[in-house]
This record gives structure tokens, C-alpha cells and sequence, in this order.
């Protein structure tokens, strides 16, 4: 069987530049604020960070590492006082569409590298030995590696309702799976835990749509024994999205390790996120801060 | 003979040799016992502990309850030849740390990976290109060794931040020897006096000959708050809290007082998060305009998962072989060694990358079956945040049960304290806290209920 491909496909590289922006917003004064940003357009076969950086209002002090599965990470510290916190992220990424001939597999008893053990183990959010049974079902019949993962994502996607405000950054697979609604990261979360239970090393992806502006989006990437981690999208029914509508920021085990932002404040009074908006722009020449904060104006009108 | 009561476990004891005789150092110890006798060592136990009262010699995990500090007033004896080799090796440990974290935030260090030291809370940003006076960072350093018998020490954790427990041998060292000199009969102990290295340390790192020093505590309700009052005493510098400082309009961090606020040029600090304690100061801090003691930024070395990379560190830095060994420790983010030791595990320690003062050490040989299955799961789920060491069989030593008159088998650790001042001078304080376990227990921290030990270095 040949894999169903991606409808979006063009040749050759497609430069674009993105933006993203989050406000926090604090009840009383914070005297110290320290974010570790996973905003930067991750370097794989499918796109290239050609340029990137990250800003915040107040200022802090930053410091730029890769993690340990390679998602560049900027962790920035800001001690001036301050009940506003503006994090800004923007860059340059080409874009390089594929459309591979996807070899298709049996699904059971496939020789995958060590390496990718850890993609197939519980994690705080999965624990596939809670979905199996449904996973079992869903995939009842599928002997091969894609039959299964279009199985996966396509119940996920029509089973699983999209409604926003009754799932949280903490909510599991199981619970999805109870509940049946929740957003992508609740319907990705669903879908890993499904794949690993069937044997198939899966992670999450963390990035943004390219031609839809909003927040982040979540989707997955599945290990295939010849072509490494190929993506599926649970939220829109898309196995092997292959175009330029993806652009990758980076990947976990599952939402915990790759949080858009996450860090800690130091302050008596309480708050958290209250805007946050990215747009990916295919007609710009450069990008500043300045385009960043834009957005949150055009969000908010 | 009382101290044929007790019955030995496997491990070493500190005490007695396998066969119960009485090792050589510890013989003039245990005639001194004998001489005394079951009651009179309940009497002086009983007047120990009245005087520990008295000196609000605490260590409060409840502010609402005042207790003296558990205490075993049979003193551990270290022959000053293990001594020597210890300071030594201590010594050597706080240069490569002092050398690495100087390279981490004003060099380009390549021994522990990025992402390791970035991502670890105490890694603070803001120092970076900061260099802190005669580039000392480790001014006050606690080491917690384990003794494997025949004098070999092997260290398992290091702590840089703000290290508590220098006056507990002290204060603990001074009361049984008050209350219990005969003890000492047919010793020589080594004096354990910091106040000289302090004052060099202070003086050394300011840039006039007359610093005010201050001693900043969390509060008169914190655990350590005896150490605090205590210190400021010894040391002769005014004990202040966070609401007691500001930092005035040149920038200078000044303490209030009742005949006049004074300028301060330095401040001991024994609180981690400088401005919610006192707004301003961390600034005042990179601006040089007041010396800090802990530097700030020493705790990315008490992460856990960068004490695997030490042994690098002396070697890189300092061209030296480590003197002491340290306990074999895994980084699980490795699957080779998540599998060892998840394969292994009822002989593992695992302990939270993040832990302090015996929180999240968790010892497989001394806990259930569904406690391990429990903590496999979190390894496995979160790699990144634990590390596992090898289970050591380490000394054991007697105590007295006052109550039931008789002696009990606890195992004993040793938290070593050393200072580093501006000339590069490192002094290692002869002996060091020596903390004992609960029963059937291996963990001594005493914000775990563990209890201590006088300590002796005897020549």
C-alpha cells in the first residue's frame, strides 16, 4: 500500500519567516522571572532554522542550549520588576516540501534502533497500557505500519470532539479517552499513546500551522523503520503531511518536555498567561520584535 | 560489660572490629564508658541534653516546637592520618568546583553537556561574565562522605549553596566534652576553630580593612536558625534579616539600625532567593558594590546529575587524580544505563536531581516492593530528573539508649566543612558533623530526623 500523501506539494525550498508572542499578566509585582522557551524552528529533513531570536519586555538575561533531543532551547531570566511580561520569539526557516514514496511495513514485529525505546515507554501525560484497548480496536484488521497509523489518527480525529476550556496542560491520554473531546495537544497525546501501545515509537511535536494564525498547534511524528520519524496529525486527519503547512518548533516524549514556555516567577501576587499568538509570514523579507509584538494588537482587535 | 549488649550487623562498625573486639583507637574510649558506668552515663546524658536546651542548640523542622538537637554523646574518633587524606581530597574537590563554575559562567567549560547545567534551576543567567571577587565562588563548602572501613572515605553528595551544620560539631564537640570530659582521657583532639579562617575570608574578599559584615538569615523560625545566631556571635558580625537591608540610591546595600543605618560591604548569606528578600540586591551584587558569601551561583554544582562529572573537573583542572572516591552514580537519561538500573534496582539509590537535606533519596534495599515499582515508573517517565548510586554497605557506629540503658547499631555519615578565601587558601575544619540514622535507616539528614555525634580527629 502506498501512503496517502499530503495534498500540499511544491518544489524546491520555501522561505518564511515566523512570529510569536505570549503577554503575561501579574495581580501584583514579580521580582524575578525565569522562562525556558522552546520557540525556535527546529533543523530536521523537512525545514532549516536559518535565523532566529528570542526577546522579552522587561529585558533578561538569556542563554541558548539544545536539549537533549536536539530542540534549541532559550532560557531567559528577568530580574526588574514587572506585572507585565512580554515573550517574543520570531525567525527565518526554509521550508523544504516532500513528497517520499513511503515504503509500507508489517506492522508487528519490526526491528526499530534502541534509540527510540524511550518513544514507546509511559511518559507523565501517556501511559499506553491505558489506551491499548482501544487502540486494539481501532486498528482491528490493520497488519501494516501505515494501515495502523491512518487508522489511529483518522478515530482520533472524527472520535474525539474539539472543544477547548475542559482540558488542561496536565490532562492524560486516558482522560482523553474518556472524555472524547479536547484540543490537538489532547488528541496527540491520544494518538501516541495508541501508536506505542501497538509497538510503534511515536513523539509529540510542538510548532505552528503555517497558513492559520493562533496559537500553537500539536501533532505527532512516528518512527518508521526505514525513513526515520514521519508526522501525523491527529487534529486534522493528516498521516504524512509532507507540504509547507507545518513549521516545526520541537519535540518531546510528550507535552512535559517540550512546552511552548515553562519556568517560574517570584512574586506575592498570582497570574499567568493572558494572550498568546504566532503567524507564519510567506511574504516578508525580514522580521524584527517589532512584527512580533504587532501581533498581539491584530489578535487582540 | 554494657558494650557487650550490642549486636553487630554485617557492615563496618567504626567501633568494634568484626569479631567484637574493640578496635585500637576506640579501646581508652570504651574504658572511659565502662569507668562511668550504666547510670552515670544516663545522669550525664540527661545534663548533656539540659545543657543543649539551655544553649538553644536546635535544629527546628517545626517552628512551633523548640528541641535541643538529637544527640549521641559518644563521640566518633577519627585517627588524624584518615584525616589528612580526606582534607586533602576535600581540598582538591572545592578547587575544581571553584574552577568550574568560574569557567561556566566566565568560560567556556566543556566537561558537563549544555543541557544538563542550563536547564538546572540554580544555573542563573544573570551571572554570566560575572566575575566575583578573587574569582571565589565555593567560600563555604559541606562534603557528605560515607566511611567503607580501613580509613577509606567515599563522598556522595556535595553541597555549595548554603550548607548548614559548621557550628553543630562545634557546639556538639564543646557540650560532651563540658559534660563528659573524662572521656577524653588518653586522647590528643584536634581543635576545631573556624573564626580565623572566616575573618581572613571576610577581610581577604573586601576591598577595605575594616569590612562590616553582615549574617543574613530566612528568619528566626527557620531550621537553622541556631547556626545563624550562633555564628553571628562567634564571628562577631550583626545578625539581620531580609526587612533589616536596602539598597540605598548609590547602590550600596545598607542596614538599618537604631543609632543609623550603616553601609555594608558584606553579606553571608543563608538564604538562596537574594531579592525577595531584599529587592535590589542581586543587582547591587553584579555591581560590586557588596560581596556575598556563598557567591551566587554555586548551586548548579549541587545538582545532583553534575556531581557525575567532578571527578572530570579535578582532572581537567587542576591535572590531578581525584584523592577520594565518590559514589558510583548513573545518569539515566543514558538507555543503557536507565536499563542497568532498572534491572538493578533493589540495590539502587535514586535520588531527585533537585533534592536537599534527605528529600527525594530514596534507598531500594530499605524500601518495599510497591514503593520500587512506584519509583521504576518515575524513572522511566522522567529520566531527567533522577540519578541512581549504588547502594554502599557504610560504617555503622554504637549509640546510647538512654531510656533502655544500652547500646543500639546506627549508621553514621560525615558532613565535612571547609572555607576558601581570597587568596586562594582553602581550610578543611579537622573532624566535621558526623550524623547518625534513625533505626533501620541509612538516611542521616537531619531535616529527616536523623541525629548527630561529637567528632574527634585525634593524633
Amino acid at each position: 500500500m502506498q501512503a496517502e500523501l499530503g495534498s500540499h506539494v511544491d518544489d524546491g525550498r520555501v522561505p518564511v519567516h515566523y512570529a510569536y508572542v505570549a503577554r503575561y499578566s501579574y495581580s501584583d509585582v514579580v521580582v524575578q522571572n525565569d522562562n525556558f522557551l522552546r520557540l525556535t524552528a527546529f533543523t530536521d529533513e523537512r525545514q532549516t532554522a536559518e535565523s532566529y531570536d528570542v526577546f522579552t519586555n522587561p529585558a533578561g538575561r538569556k542563554v541558548c542550549y539544545p536539549d537533549r533531543l536536539g530542540n534549541v532551547v532559550h532560557r531567559v531570566r528577568v530580574i526588574e520588576p514587572h506585572e507585565t511580561l512580554v515573550i517574543a520569539a520570531f525567525g527565518r526557516v526554509s521550508l523544504e516540501p516532500r513528497s517520499p514514496s513511503v515504503p509500507d511495513m508489517p506492522l508487528f514485529g519490526m526491528a526499530y534502533d534502541r534509540e527510540t525505546d524511550e518513544f514507546l515507554t509511559p511518559t507523565p501525560l501517556v501511559d499506553p497500557a491505558t489506551v491499548e484497548a482501544a487502540a486494539r480496536d481501532v486498528t482491528a484488521g490493520d497488519d501494516t505500519l501505515l494501515a495502523a497509523v491512518a487508522s489511529v489518527t483518522d478515530w482520533v480525529w472524527k472520535s474525539v470532539r474539539y472543544r477547548r476550556g475542559n482540558t488542561s496542560v496536565t490532562t492524560t491520554a486516558a482522560e482523553v479517552l474518556s472524555s472524547l473531546e479536547g484540543v490537538c495537544q489532547d488528541k496527540t497525546h491520544l494518538a501516541l499513546g495508541m501508536l506505542r501501545s501497538l509497538g510503534v515509537p511515536a513523539r509529540y511535536v510542538s510548532g505552528l500551522l503555517t497558513r492559520q494564525a493562533g496559537e500553537t498547534h500539536a501533532w505527532l511524528e512516528f518512527q518508521h523503520p526505514q525513513l526515520g520519524w514521519l508526522p501525523a496529525d491527529p487534529t486534522k486527519g493528516i498521516v504524512i503531511e509532507t507540504g509547507t503547512n507545518y513549521l516545526k518548533f520541537g519535540v518531546g516524549r510528550d507535552y512535559t518536555e517540550v512546552p511552548p514556555v515553562t519556568g517560574s516567577f517570584v512574586s506575592r501576587g498570582h497570574g499567568g498567561l493572558d494572550v498568546a499568538t504566532a503567524r507564519v509570514f510567506f511574504d516578508r523579507e525580514s522580521i524584527t520584535f517589532h512584527d512580533a509584538i504587532a501581533l498581539i494588537d491584530q489578535h487582540l482587535e | 560489660m554494657m558494650l557487650d549488649s550490642i549486636s553487630l550487623g554485617s557492615s563496618v562498625n567504626e567501633c568494634f572490629e568484626q569479631d567484637g573486639s574493640v578496635r585500637p583507637v576506640y579501646k581508652s574510649l570504651v574504658d572511659n564508658l565502662e569507668a562511668l558506668g550504666v547510670e552515670e552515663m544516663q545522669r550525664r546524658w540527661r545534663l548533656a541534653e539540659q545543657s543543649a536546651t539551655a544553649d538553644a542548640f536546635t535544629f527546628r523542622l517545626d517552628p512551633r516546637e523548640f528541641r535541643p538537637v538529637p544527640t549521641d554523646w559518644i563521640p566518633r574518633i577519627i585517627p588524624n592520618d584518615d584525616w589528612e587524606v580526606i582534607a586533602r581530597g576535600v581540598s582538591q574537590r572545592l578547587r575544581a568546583l571553584n574552577a568550574f563554575i568560574l569557567d561556566l559562567y566566565c568560560g567556556d567549560q566543556t566537561i558537563v553537556p549544555p543541557d544538563v547545567l542550563f536547564s538546572c534551576p540554580y544555573f542563573n543567567p544573570q551571572l554570566q561574565d560575572f566575575r566575583p571577587p578573587r574569582d571565589v565562588f565555593v567560600h563555604i563548602y559541606g562534603i557528605d562522605l560515607v566511611h567503607m572501613g580501613n580509613g577509606r572515605y567515599v563522598i556522595l553528595e556535595d553541597n555549595l549553596r548554603i550548607p548548614s551544620g559548621i557550628t553543630y560539631q562545634m557546639k556538639c564537640t564543646e557540650i560532651g566534652l563540658r559534660v563528659m570530659p573524662e572521656l577524653a582521657a588518653g586522647y590528643d583532639i584536634r581543635p576545631y576553630d573556624i573564626r580565623d579562617a572566616y575573618r581572613e575570608m571576610f577581610l581577604s574578599l573586601c576591598d577595605t580593612d575594616s569590612p562590616t559584615c553582615v549574617l543574613l538569615t530566612d528568619s528566626k523560625y527557620g531550621s537553622a536558625f541556631f547556626e545563624h545566631r550562633f555564628l553571628s556571635e562567634l564571628l562577631g558580625v550583626a545578625l539581620v534579616e531580609g526587612s533589616d537591608l536596602y539598597v540605598g540610591q548609590d547602590g550600596r546595600v545598607f542596614a538599618r539600625a537604631m543609632d543609623g543605618d550603616f553601609p555594608v560591604d558584606l553579606i553571608y548569606r543563608r538564604v538562596e532567593d537574594l531579592d525577595m528578600f531584599v529587592p535590589g540586591l542581586m543587582d547591587a551584587y553584579l555591581n560590586h558594590k557588596v560581596v556575598l558569601v556563598n557567591a551566587m551561583g554555586t548551586g548548579a554544582c549541587d545538582d545532583k546529575l553534575v556531581f557525575l562529572w567532578v571527578p572530570d573537573m579535578i582532572r581537567q583542572y587542576l591535572g590531578e587524580e581525584p584523592i577520594l572516591a565518590q559514589a558510583l552514580s548513573y545518569d539515566l537519561r543514558e538507555a543503557a544505563n536507565r536499563q542497568h538500573v532498572l534491572q538493578n534496582l533493589d540495590r539502587m539509590v535514586i535520588k531527585a536531581r533537585h533534592g536537599y537535606g534527605g528529600l527525594g533519596v530514596y534507598i531500594m534495599p530499605d524500601l518495599g516492593a510497591t514503593y520500587r515499582a512506584g519509583l521504576a515508573r518515575q524513572i522511566i517517565e522522567q529520566p531527567q530528573g533522577y540519578i541512581a548510586q549504588e547502594t554502599l554497605d557504610f560504617s555503622r557506629h554504637v549509640v546510647f539508649d538512654r531510656a533502655g540503658g544500652r547500646m543500639e547499631e546506627r549508621y553514621v555519615d560525615l558532613r565535612v566543612f571547609a572555607t576558601q578565601d581570597g587568596n586562594g587558601r582553602v581550610s578543611v575544619f579537622p573532624g566535621g558533623l558526623t550524623r547518625v540514622s534513625q533505626p533501620a535507616s541509612r538516611v542521616t539528614n537531619n531535616s529527616s530526623g536523623g541525629s548527630c555525634k561529637p567528632s574527634w580527629v585525634v593524633t
